[in-house]
């Protein structure tokens, strides 16, 4: 059996089977239905909304306002601020979240010893809740009865004076720290299996040749991983980029939106304040959807380039 | 590169890299776990000692006062009910674009692809405003179909993530020799038989791994039951842990307990399949 891939392996569709239309139109319809109304229908009540202020749900009340959300945002500091945690989220977590995972995925793959139960460890975060991550994580890091701040004080140094989360330079930094805490396991997990796919012959015959551990991997194993690599990037890059539940749980976009993410920010200004701004909420989100549409694009772009570059 | 070949001190140094991350993980579950164990004068005077005897008044008093039994109900019931609802329809969906020719075909593939690039998260209030039009309009006709204050708008918004398992068991269902199904019809199955005796049962892989994939996902959602479920009778775990929180502050020994009761259950089930759910995350998400 064929190891399936997106389309099968088939851009043509099925290249076997019945011609009964009908009977497939029934097959499919209740995936459509449910798909169209509510998701697809919100996706394009974003695109209308996001240049309104509507706030009700009657149509009568709905007026078009034209460019003016979108004025609004450029004049808003907390928007530009929310843009810049995430994107700091995204970097950081292509650096670092990424990286560690290469690291590990590598070292492990060598075979050292209990290689199945670190791995089967680092995945264990991956399958709690966030939430329960984000309130275990204040209790760490509390000023007062946090183990951090203990074990830096018994070593005669002071944590920050309003703890981690409370410094509004840093809490972003420790929301990061613990997101990637929670994810790396999982992105390792995606670089094994590509490197898992990779012929053993190729490491060998260049063992043979006298290649250094060094060379092997910078050489011959991560070149051949690229395209497992750019997939979990863009993985990483749209989890981080829509950052929710932690940011939530642990700062609460605070202190003073200091460590507000996009999606905190929406929720902020469409469903969770007193006065909801639905329509400026929405145009948000839109900006939101077309910048996550345009990361992956850019990044499958460059890792075609690359591999352009490579078979040259 | 072959580890046992590595010089001794790369091969510490690797060792000890491992071991660091491991013991950071381990360590905050571990503290949370016996942190839940304790009386409350034992967390008041060593917070994090083990403790000298084992007590579950905590995790008593916090399953009582979390309400916990509904908690696990409401997020089962939700889970459960949206797995099953998303597998069989995209299942079907995904039979009929694998093996059936008809001119939409190509257009209808590529429209069920479109939900695999929009962020979700981004859709909140459309989605919001979508629902209470809708329960505004079952309520002006009298239909006893509560779109607001009840767990059905977060289970519809979840059946509308079809685009993954859709393509994911599509692509299976090509890969599956068409002989198989043949083979059937030549004996007088019906069309529904195939697919529910032959094809099926043969894209269980596919269909596993997608089941592991949606739960896992829904299970520790957080975002859409925020949004919807407002009574706290209809509070999903992560949600009613959020409230927990917020309610009992100075209390910390017994929100511990309650996280422990929220986080052990998944620990328990990843111990146990722990190989199936890896390979279902990650061949799930790998399928981008």
């Amino acid at each position: 059996m064929r190891r399936p891939t997106l389309t099968g392996g088939s851009e043509k569709g099925p290249q076997t089977g019945r011609y009964d239309g009908r009977f497939a139109l029934f097959l499919i319809a209740p995936a459509f239905f449910f798909y169209t109304v509510f998701l697809i229908l919100p996706l394009f009540g974003t695109v209308v909304i996001g240049f309104t202020d509507w706030t009700g749900i009657s149509f009568s009340t709905l007026r078009f306002t034209g460019l003016e959300n979108f004025i609004q945002m450029a004049g808003d500091e907390f928007f530009w601020g929310a843009f810049r945690n995430s994107f700091l989220f995204v970097a950081c977590c292509l650096l670092f979240q990424v990286g560690v995972a290469l690291l590990f995925a590598v070292i492990l793959e060598s075979g050292p010893r209990y290689a199945r139960l670190f791995r089967s460890i680092f995945f264990v975060p991956f399958v709690i809740s966030l939430v329960v991550i984000g309130i275990l994580f204040n209790f760490l890091l509390d000023p007062t009865i946090g183990i951090v701040d203990i074990l830096l004080r018994a070593v005669g140094l002071d944590g920050p004076k309003f703890g981690w989360l409370g410094t509004t330079t840093l809490n972003v930094f420790v929301v990061i720290a613990v997101h990637i805490w929670r994810n790396f396991g999982f992105t390792m997990f995606l670089l094994i299996a590509g490197l898992q796919a990779i012929p053993r012959e190729l490491q060998e015959s260049a063992r043979l040749d006298g290649a250094t551990a060094w060379q092997l991997t910078t050489r011959i194993t991560i070149p051949l991983l690229r395209e497992v690599l750019v997939v979990a990037s863009v993985i990483t890059s749209i989890d981080a980029m829509r950052v929710f539940d932690l940011v939530y749980t642990l700062t609460g976009g605070g202190p003073f939106h200091s460590s507000e993410t996009v999606v905190t920010y929406i929720y902020q200004l469409g469903l969770g304040g007193a006065r909801t701004q639905h329509g400026y909420a929405t145009a948000i989100a839109l900006v939101l959807v077309l910048v996550i549409i345009g990361m992956s694009v850019l990044q499958f772009t460059l890792a075609r380039a690359g591999r352009g570059a490579v078979s040259n | 590169m072959v580890f046992r070949e590595l010089s001794l001190p790369v091969r510490l140094l690797f060792y000890l890299f491992l071991a660091v991350a491991a013991v950071s993980i381990l360590y905050p579950l571990t503290w949370m776990s016996y942190t839940s164990l304790k009386t409350n004068e034992e967390v008041m005077f060593s917070p994090f000692g083990l403790p000298t005897r084992i007590s579950f008044e905590n995790i008593a008093e916090a399953w009582q006062t979390g309400n916990f039994a509904r908690l696990y109900a409401n997020s089962i019931l939700i889970a459960v009910v949206s797995v099953i609802g998303i597998i069989s329809i995209s299942t079907t969906a995904a039979y009929g674009l694998a093996r059936y020719h008809f001119s939409a075909n190509r257009a209808l593939f590529l429209y069920f692809l479109v939900g695999m690039a929009v962020p979700t998260q981004a859709l909140m209030v459309p989605s919001f405003k979508l629902m209470a039009i809708l329960d505004s309009w079952a309520n002006a006709l009298h239909l006893p179909i509560p779109l607001l204050n009840s767990p059905l708008p977060v289970i519809l918004t979840y059946m509308s993530w079809s685009s993954l398992a859709i393509i994911f068991i599509r692509a299976y269902f090509i890969s599956i020799p068409p002989e198989l199904e043949d083979a059937a019809r030549v004996d007088g199955a019906r069309e529904l038989q195939i697919l529910r005796l032959v094809m099926v049962p043969l894209a269980m892989p596919a269909i596993a791994t997608m089941t592991i994939f949606y739960f896992v996902f829904f299970w520790n959602d957080f975002l859409w039951p925020l949004i919807y479920l407002h009574k706290h009778t209809l509070r999903t775990i992560p949600l009613g842990i959020m409230h927990f929180e917020g309610k009992y502050v100075s209390l910390w020994s017994l929100q511990v307990a309650a996280l422990s009761l929220a986080a052990w259950p998944p620990i328990l089930i990843y111990i146990l399949f722990h190989r199936r759910i890896q390979r279902g995350l990650t061949e799930g998400a790998l399928k981008f």
